[in-house]
């Protein structure tokens, strides 16, 4: 009976509002009328109104927010904004872009994806969950610190330099099909979270064209560079986004 | 423009009340509110254009809480705060006092389903319809488990007298061994 149950929730926002002052002149004596015609319904709302003024002094916090606190509502407040803005430039930022990389012949993102997915995106999914995991894992303490040095010596990888409001998360020796791989989980202010595994090629291997794509409800792009492959990984956006992401990885010397 | 952001700072009174309310300890109440703007940011495309940012914010704590609850850690925490060791609350003061402690455990102790819809809807002014988003259920039952929370609450103060007598605290649902 959702009726009868907003009929109910109304009046009484309307006595709370009367109580308070908020109602204007005509709205108030109508409700004062209903109100004055079942006297025990309203005893019944003052009652609740009552309750209610008493919860909410029961249920007061002792303290101010603590700072973090408030630092990370500025932080989500800037997100939102940004991901509002992001929502508005999008489109023509990817169009812009894409055609800018057409122009100068160096990467030309397909955004079709492949017809079976290369196990190489199946290994970085299985990165991304585990290291999600993690990262609710109090005895799993993550690994913030990138050692391009020790990780390339170690893997024989190119690590792209990551842009530098981009954030390292987590950073994991993973297994891949063929080999190990190092997986980087990062806050991209512009993209969000994001996963980047990267994995050494198999020598005289050709190079693929990058691709990005969708996949089990991710948005995935692949690409190739140098004795490299990249995969990067986000849990929503689209493939032309996270293809202008995958560009400024490309651009490392 | 900034005066279209959503107001996120003037949830976070909402967001703790409730946070303490389901964790029933101050600083895991406070943790839980920071995972929810962590994960709010990461999943802030999720968020509509136009929508009630504390509809959302609150939606996504609910749905954290219910993961941590999981784990035992967190029990253990819950258990510990269960015996009030460290107050999530401000002690009330002043005249009426002691009945606002009291109304306070007799919420407190409301079975989770009752006391969640009964805060959401009287206490931080959510419309049915909203409660309904953040926990997940009808707005029909939302409203029902309202009415037998507040029924609860009614029973209790009727059996307290009303005033912070010396009377033991009942509460409704047959759980009172001490009423005559």
């Amino acid at each position: 009976m959702t009726g009868r149950h907003d009929g109910e929730a109304e009046l009484e926002a309307d006595l709370l509002a009367l109580l308070q002052g908020g109602l204007e002149p005509d709205r108030a004596l109508a409700v004062a009328d209903r109100l004055a015609d079942r006297p025990d319904r309203a005893a019944d709302l003052l009652r609740q109104a009552r309750d209610t003024a008493a919860l909410r002094l029961a249920l007061a916090a002792e303290d101010d927010p603590p700072p973090a606190l408030v630092a990370e509502a500025h932080r989500l407040r800037s997100s939102l904004r940004g991901q509002r803005r992001l929502r508005r430039i999008a489109p023509v930022a990817a169009a812009v872009a894409l055609f800018a990389a057409g122009w100068a012949g160096s990467a030309l993102w397909q955004v079709a994806g492949p017809a079976g997915a290369p196990p190489l995106v199946e290994a970085a999914l299985d990165a991304q969950a585990a290291l999600e995991l993690r990262h609710w894992m109090v005895s799993q303490p993550e690994t913030a610190v990138l050692n391009a040095q020790e990780i390339v010596a170690a893997l024989g990888v190119d690590l792209p330099h990551l842009p530098e409001d981009w954030t390292v998360r987590d950073v994991q020796i993973v297994a891949t099909p063929d080999r190990p791989a190092v997986a980087i989980a990062v806050d991209a202010p512009d993209l969000g979270p994001l996963l980047l595994m990267a994995v050494a090629r198999s020598p005289g291997e050709a190079e693929e064209p990058p691709t990005a794509f969708e996949y089990e409800g991710r948005t995935i792009a692949l690409f190739e560079r140098g004795r490299s492959s990249f995969v990067l990984v986000d849990a929503q956006g689209h493939p032309e986004q996270l293809a202008m992401g995958a560009d400024r990885l490309m651009s490392f010397d | 423009m900034a005066h279209d952001d959503p107001d996120i700072l003037g949830q976070l009174d909402a967001l703790r009340r409730y946070a303490r309310v389901l964790t029933r300890d101050a600083e895991a109440a406070d943790d839980l509110v920071q995972a929810t703007f962590v994960r709010a940011r990461e999943r802030r495309a999720t968020f509509r254009e136009g929508a009630d940012v504390r509809v959302w914010l609150m939606a996504i704590l609910r749905n954290l809480f219910i993961d941590d609850r999981r784990s035992a850690l967190a029990a253990r925490a819950r258990d510990r705060a269960w015996a009030d060791t460290r107050p999530a609350f401000v002690a009330p003061s002043g005249e009426g006092a002691a009945r606002l402690a009291q109304l306070r455990a007799a919420f407190l102790s409301l079975g989770p389903d009752q006391r969640e819809a009964l805060q959401l809807v009287a206490v931080e002014g959510l419309s049915p319809a909203e409660a309904a988003q953040v926990l997940g259920i009808p707005a029909g039952t939302v409203m029902s488990r309202v009415g037998r929370a507040r029924a609860a609450l009614r029973a209790w103060e009727d059996g307290n007298g009303g005033a912070a007598g010396p009377r033991p605290l009942r509460i409704v649902g047959g759980r009172d061994d001490r009423k005559t």
